[in-house]
């Protein structure tokens, strides 16, 4: 039941996300070209030159849309299938409502990941088109590779394939925490008050990524206090890398935690306290 | 809706059109402008490269600077194809507007080196800033003008008739410290120096400047005592300045630091133990009591329990945390 509830949570947003991750692609063609032009030398075509600027504006402008709109589509996902009259029917399905959360958790992170993957690829696209001579330069290449290497070679195998384990996890942690706060703002807002419901969820959205923000630089500050990076430095090649790789343990750990809470949290006021009257 | 969306559907075709005809133009006026023959010849194990009919012959790299930044790539024939089997990647590129310097990045298994060429009648010149011996009057085709050439004689002058030629000055206890730039006559190899000069006034009220100290230099250390040291790339020189009320003003100006308003942040000013105990607090027994409350929810109601997914990753994250807090904890200790 989980994977069909998925399914539709996925096509819902599909239905309109695919229309921006379109667009982004079509722009950074337009944006790519519009990189060229500026490049050449542009002396006696002002006009030509004009018109690649503002048309470079707009794409990256047009870049920044995919990001937010998949914000929205999903955030308005969530609300109408649990905060409007949809909402009565969403709970008479025979699911727990456990795994009407998490459908939704999972098609965000989807969607999120999705959305990078687009960016990503659009702006490679761009500087594809526009840069060819840098972007498809072998001598670039070979140096990026170069670099890993050396950079591989410094710090071993082991600790590498360690790093980038954490650092995934940790990307998909921040998402995670990420969707799982708006989430939450969105039912702590359903369960206080009956009307202007988004409009309360934007605000204790702020209020609550103000908290962890305040959490989050208290512990950061608090290191510095204590000179850890200045200890950690002065620690044999071995330390410091352990050490490293320790840090972003705590760090994903942490995101963890609070994600979790925030989750435990959304559960409860769907168990316990939301009321749709 | 469908309004907007052919709208929107036309504008994005013509977009694409002018995107299309302004990009064909522009190439076709970049490449009006390309009129060199791409193609270069590299002699035997890089003893020289052949472009354009003209020699060009290596010159150490390490030694100065090349103010251009736009370079072009050539294509590169090998006279002898031995050579080119050992190297897997070779390029070589011209400075735009400056066909006398090559720059060359020869690859070896994903390590590179890059060397540059200069063309046989400008060898010497370039030869000559390098070794400070004598240098080209600054070039007309400089596109620096901040940019001055001097020689040591030059130098001497200046002190001797109270001449000055300035880029960037700092003032220092009736001290001028200069930086100079050399460059040969394209205005391509940029070499700096600097000197520090002592003013004094005349009696008929003209300006005099005595040098006390020149050198080409990275970073330069004065020392109470009266010694000062180059640091530089190649080797560290100290001299002893004879000048000891100059000394102890360039002491002060460079061994004084200023007063920091955050010193109380630095962590010697307070006690080790608050922070101690707060990063105890944070990562250690915080996660540990939360660990334990849910090890307490999750017992309480063991089947369908609708929160066990919660809970468990609360208790495995606030896990990872504990182990990674002591971990650095005992490697910094």
């Amino acid at each position: 039941m989980f994977a069909k509830l998925l399914k539709y949570d996925l096509r819902s947003v599909f239905k309109y996300w695919w229309i921006a991750a379109v667009s982004s692609a079509a722009l950074t063609v337009i944006g790519g070209f519009c990189i060229n032009i500026i490049n050449v030398d542009y002396t006696e075509y002002h006009a030509i030159y004009t018109f690649a600027i503002i048309g470079l504006v707009l794409c990256i402008i047009g870049l920044v849309i995919p990001p937010v709109l998949t914000e929205v589509l999903i955030l308005v996902r969530i609300y109408k299938h649990f905060f409007t009259d949809e909402g009565y029917l969403t709970f008479t399905l025979p699911v727990k409502k456990s795994q009407l959360i998490n459908s939704k958790i999972l098609m965000s992170l989807i969607f999120n990941i999705l959305t990078i993957l687009v960016l990503g690829i659009s702006v490679f696209v761009m500087l594809g088109i526009g840069l060819p001579d840098i972007v498809f330069d072998k001598k670039l290449w070979v140096d990026i590779i170069s670099t890993i290497n050396n950079v591989i070679k410094a710090i071993g195998i082991g600790f590498t394939v360690t790093y980038i384990a954490e650092v995934i996890v940790l990307f998909i942690a921040s998402l995670l925490m990420s969707t799982l706060t708006l989430f939450a703002c969105l039912t702590v807002a359903a369960v206080i008050t009956r009307k202007h419901k988004i409009l309360v969820a934007i605000a204790i959205y702020y209020g609550a990524s103000s908290i962890l923000s305040g959490i989050i630089q208290f512990i950061m500050i608090d290191g510095s206090f204590l000179n850890v990076f200045e200890k950690i430095g002065a620690l044999g090649e071995g330390p410091q890398k352990l050490c490293f790789a320790m840090i972003l343990l705590v760090i994903i750990g942490f995101i963890m935690t609070i994600s979790a809470g925030i989750h435990f949290l959304q559960s409860w006021l769907f168990e316990r306290k939301l009321n749709l009257d | 809706m469908k309004k907007i969306l052919s709208f929107t559907l036309v504008l994005l075709v013509l977009c694409t059109l002018l995107s299309f005809t302004t990009f064909a133009e522009a190439t076709a006026a970049s490449e009006k402008a390309e009129v060199l023959d791409n193609y270069c010849t590299i002699n035997k194990n890089f003893e020289s490269i052949t472009f354009n009919n003209k020699t060009y012959l290596p010159i150490e790299k390490d030694a100065f600077s090349v103010s251009r930044t736009e370079y072009i790539d050539l294509n590169e024939k090998f006279a002898d194809d031995s050579t080119e089997d050992i190297y897997k990647y070779t390029d070589v590129y011209y400075y735009s507007g400056l066909s006398y310097l090559l720059h060359v990045d020869i690859e070896t298994d994903f390590n590179y080196t890059t060397k540059y060429y200069v063309e046989e009648s400008h060898y010497a010149d370039f030869l000559n800033v390098l070794n400070g011996e004598t240098i080209s009057a600054y070039g007309t085709e400089s596109h620096y003008s901040s940019i001055y050439s001097f020689s040591l004689e030059q130098v001497e002058s200046w002190i001797e008739n109270g001449e000055k030629i300035v880029d960037r000055a700092d003032s220092l206890a009736d001290c001028e410290i200069f930086y100079l730039y050399a460059t040969d006559k394209g205005g391509a190899l940029r070499k700096e120096s600097g000197m520090i000069l002592r003013k004094h006034s005349t009696d008929d009220g003209a300006d005099k400047y005595y040098l006390v100290f020149y050198q080409d230099y990275d970073r330069t250390h004065f020392y109470a005592d009266g010694r000062f040291a180059i640091d530089s790339d190649v080797e560290t020189t100290f001299y002893l300045l004879a000048d000891t009320e100059l000394s102890a003003a360039l002491s002060e100006f460079y061994d004084t630091e200023p007063e920091d308003e955050l010193d109380w942040m630095i962590t010697g000013a307070l006690p080790q133990g608050i922070f101690f105990v707060i990063t105890l607090l944070f990562f250690a027994l915080l996660p540990l009591a939360i660990i334990i409350v849910s090890a307490i929810v999750l017992l309480k109601k063991r089947q369908n329990n609708p929160y066990r997914l919660s809970l468990v990753t609360v208790m495995i994250s606030a896990f990872a945390v504990i182990i990674g807090y002591l971990v650095i904890l005992i490697l910094i200790i």
